[in-house]
């Protein structure tokens, strides 16, 4: 199912070998990227369509966002999911300590943005590692997906 | 595969995640690709803007 993308104010943005590339209204070059996956889960049928997301700027140590610089990354994932049954998983980035605030942010684009045809699956490991997976609801591998969470009712350590 | 090992596994790749993220940001994508063997995956041009 392809998500309606032209309500997204989006930046312009290039292919530069493999990965996407723009630039926002403040100058700040942005890098994004999707890395192969079929490693962490190798053993599945759906290892294939795994994949991990992530975005950078490169000129700029700010992480902050505009609307327009946000707008930009979901579209290119969202084009992304669009083009086959990829499952994109990411982590928050901890390097600053900032990691909850992230996971709250992306929690907030997802509401925002997805049009009820994806679901995101998120676990946080000893309060401060955030990990999450978007996949499509009619995505075949769904339920083999699924179930390699853990039951999210229970404590683990 | 129990709750718990299932728990452990997604543990184990958030890690793994996080590690491959922070080569990445400290060496970039082209360095991260040759000396870290990380693969990106390939990406089809932009799509072309359609004219309001």
């Amino acid at each position: 199912m392809e998500l309606n993308l032209t309500n997204l104010d989006h930046h312009e943005f290039e292919k530069k070998n493999n990965i996407y590339q723009f630039v926002n209204d403040f100058g700040v070059i942005y890098q994004v990227y999707f890395t192969i996956g079929a490693d962490y889960f190798p053993d599945t049928y759906f290892k294939n369509y795994l994949k991990t997301f992530g975005f950078l700027p490169i000129s700029s140590t700010d992480f902050s966002f505009d609307k327009k610089t946000s707008e930009t990354i979901i579209y290119i994932l969202a084009d992304f999911l669009s083009q086959g049954d990829y499952i994109v998983m990411f982590v928050c980035d901890e390097k600053d300590n900032k990691q909850s605030v992230r996971n709250r942010l992306f929690n907030t684009w997802f509401k925002k943005y997805n049009d009820g045809s994806f679901d995101k699956f998120d676990l946080v490991f000893e309060k401060t590692t955030f990990v999450s997976a978007i996949i499509s609801k009619n995505n075949p591998f769904y339920i083999d997906f699924k179930n390699s969470f853990p039951n999210l009712g229970n404590e683990y350590k | 595969m129990t709750e718990q090992e299932k728990y452990e596994k997604w543990k184990k790749i958030a890690e793994k995640m996080l590690n491959e993220k922070q080569i990445i940001q400290e060496v970039g994508v082209e360095l991260a690709q040759k000396e870290y063997g990380i693969e990106f995956n390939e990406l089809r041009p932009p799509r072309i803007r359609e004219k309001k």
